[in-house]
């Protein structure tokens, strides 16, 4: 057994179904390609298609179990009997599929809008989704153009304001992909002032310039397949007590960690962005959230609840 | 090795793979003779081993069809699956559709493995470089019991939850994806009205009941849900607040709030906003997440609740 958990039964089936009809439709596949194709240990694979090797019907002699065979780096299959064709899709597949084509649909800048609105259409005779699922999107009228010039590579001049650190600053950058989360849209672009990959929130960009200038695709480094906020391993901790009233914190927050204490207060660990967007967080929650470490951050929400009350004097 | 785990998983795959080949529905009696002794043992221990993987087999999603005999084997069940139900018929996308559905795929990311699942099913080839893909989404899931909601929506059966400890009976009308959450959205049956749930903060399962509902005709699923602008107002009092918003916050201040919120425009470019204040934490929230770049004008108690809040948290009287 070369897994180091022990796979369920039920896990290992399931696999196996999703994987055989695949393989059937190949016939011929690399182990190591189908270990990534369908995320699973390598190990585990061949376990797995050995086990499929055993399984047939009655009276379970060789012609009647499934033919499959293994080697070193190949798998292949032949006259497939059993499995051959996928299983339907669960509710869950299901509603995930019609999720993302509802998300991509209203992508600006997506392109391809007829043909998968046509996709759509096919899918609903298997997926049985058409009005339960709605996904909304914020819009903003830079996108077009943030969209042209991310794919021409195009150099940009851009002032962008930021609350938290409350300055403005102009910059010139290479925009590379624009991605909506949560509910504002954000842009990854490369920073020629600080030869760094940053991510602006698009409508804090206050003035937007094509330069006409333009990057060649081998000069800016790649961006992470996944679009997000990628914490550097040097990004500190803040660990809070959040009462109930200041819940919304821990859902709306990437947690390293979450427990409930006997007082029925949480204990959150998430990571810093900046004193200034600690500040701002604490000033929000008030009474309902306080730092339990590091010391450093005791005074960012009364301080910041001094700059504000300033304006108030 | 062979574990207890390796032999169910050998045993649940003969039992599919028999009973795919069986076109005639057989009793539990005639599965376990014919797949002999070797997979099913005699008696009450292979009788509950048969259970367990029918089971197992249902949680999957595989369809096994149950009738109750009639005649000489009167009250008996017998099974079989139907492989037309259980497999996914062909869809013959064209290239551009495929394509299309291949960059969806690409360009919006769930944090489930389902759309994965489904893509594979579909036969949807990954595109080599999602970073290429230069317009992303990014879409949680969140919790489990989500699409139990939009199917139960879809085909419109009421359900049964608790929601912050309190039971709630609902006939859902759609699920909405907002603001990086989502939401369930129909009719309460205990409050009888129109009601909104976060999703992430039901507890536990969801219940789907047979009963059966008619959604209103052109029910619209965005409007039932308070955008956050719209919950500043959601109070006793339809109060309006001025608040000047400073020059470099003021065009998302006013994509949230529109240009009609605008009651005057200063020569720096800020601008006065008259806003709904109602819901008094909401504005406050609201308020204090544009740090210094926002000044409550009026009402005054409005404003003396933001300098109340500041003074007790900045430790200063």
């Amino acid at each position: 057994m070369s897994s180091k958990r022990q796979r369920r039964a039920a896990e290992r089936v399931q696999g196996l179904l999703l994987m055989m009809p695949w393989l059937v439709e190949r016939k011929r596949a690399r182990i190591d390609e189908m270990a990534s194709t369908f995320g699973i240990d390598r190990d585990d694979l061949v376990d797995d298609l050995m086990l499929a090797t055993c399984c047939g019907t009655p009276p379970y002699t060789p012609l009647e179990l499934i033919e499959i065979f293994v080697d070193d780096d190949e798998v292949w299959v032949e006259l497939p009997r059993f499995f051959t064709r996928p299983l339907r899709l669960t509710v869950a597949e299901a509603f995930a599929l019609c999720a993302v084509a509802e998300t991509a649909r209203q992508l600006p800048g997506a392109g391809h809008a007829t043909a998968l609105a046509s996709a759509v259409d096919k899918l609903a005779q298997v997926t049985q989704f058409d009005e339960a699922i709605v996904v909304e999107r914020p819009d903003d009228p830079k996108l077009r153009e943030l969209i042209e010039l991310c794919e021409r590579l195009e150099h940009a001049t851009i002032d962008y304001f930021s609350p938290i650190s409350g300055k403005e600053s102009s910059r010139e950058v290479v925009p590379q992909r624009v991605w909506v989360g949560d509910d504002h849209w954000y842009l990854d672009a490369f920073d020629l002032s600080v030869n760094e990959h940053r991510v602006f929130r698009v409508d804090r960009i206050t003035s937007l310039q094509a330069t006409g200038r333009f990057a060649a695709s081998d000069t800016v480094p790649p961006l992470p397949d996944e679009p997000g906020f990628h914490w550097g391993i040097n990004v500190e901790h803040v660990t809070l007590h959040l009462q109930p009233a200041a819940m919304w914190v821990a859902e709306k927050y990437p947690l390293v960690s979450k427990k409930r204490l006997a007082s029925g207060v949480w204990e959150v660990v998430l990571p810093v962005a900046s004193t200034q967007w600690l500040g701002r967080l604490l000033v929000r929650a008030g009474d309902a959230a306080s730092v339990v470490s590091p010391a450093g951050y005791a005074g960012v929400g009364s301080d910041t609840a001094a700059k504000i009350l300033s304006r108030y004097s | 090795m062979t574990t207890p785990a390796t032999n169910q998983a050998e045993r649940i795959l003969n039992l599919l793979a028999f009973l795919t080949e069986t076109s005639t529905f057989l009793t539990q009696a005639q599965i376990r003779s014919a797949m002999g002794p070797s997979q099913y043992a005699d008696g009450d221990a292979g009788r509950a081993t048969f259970e367990r993987d029918k089971s197992l087999l249902r949680e999957m999603g595989i369809p096994i069809e149950m009738i109750t005999l009639q005649g000489n084997q009167a009250g008996e069940a017998a099974y079989r699956i139907d492989r037309r139900q259980m497999e996914l018929s062909r869809i013959d996308f064209t290239d551009e559709e495929r394509r299309a559905l291949q960059l969806a795929l690409a360009a919006v990311h769930i944090d489930t493995a389902w759309a994965d699942h489904a893509r594979l099913k579909l036969g949807v080839a990954e595109v080599d470089n999602d970073a290429a893909v230069v317009s992303q989404a990014i879409l949680p899931v969140q919790s489990d019991v989500l699409p139990v909601l939009a199917s139960a929506a879809q085909s419109r059966n009421t359900i049964e939850f608790s929601y912050r400890g309190e039971n709630r009976s609902l006939d859902p009308y759609g699920v909405l994806g907002r603001g990086g959450y989502w939401y369930v959205v129909g009719h309460d049956n205990v409050r009888q009205a129109v009601r909104s749930f976060r999703v992430d903060r039901i507890d536990g399962k969801v219940k789907v009941l047979d009963t059966t509902f008619e959604r209103p005709a052109d029910f619209d699923v965005q409007a039932a849900v308070a955008t956050d602008a719209q919950m500043l107002g959601e109070g006793e009092s339809s109060e309006l607040a001025r608040v000047v918003i400073g020059s470099r916050l003021a065009p998302s201040v006013l994509r949230e709030f529109g240009s009609q919120a605008v009651v005057e425009t200063r020569d720096n470019g800020d601008v006065v906003v008259e806003v709904p204040c109602g819901n008094r934490s909401a504005f406050r929230s609201w308020v204090l997440g544009l740090v210094d770049e926002a000044e409550v004008l009026s009402p005054p108690e409005a404003r003396a609740d933001i300098i109340g809040w500041l003074t007790s948290m900045a430790g200063t009287s």
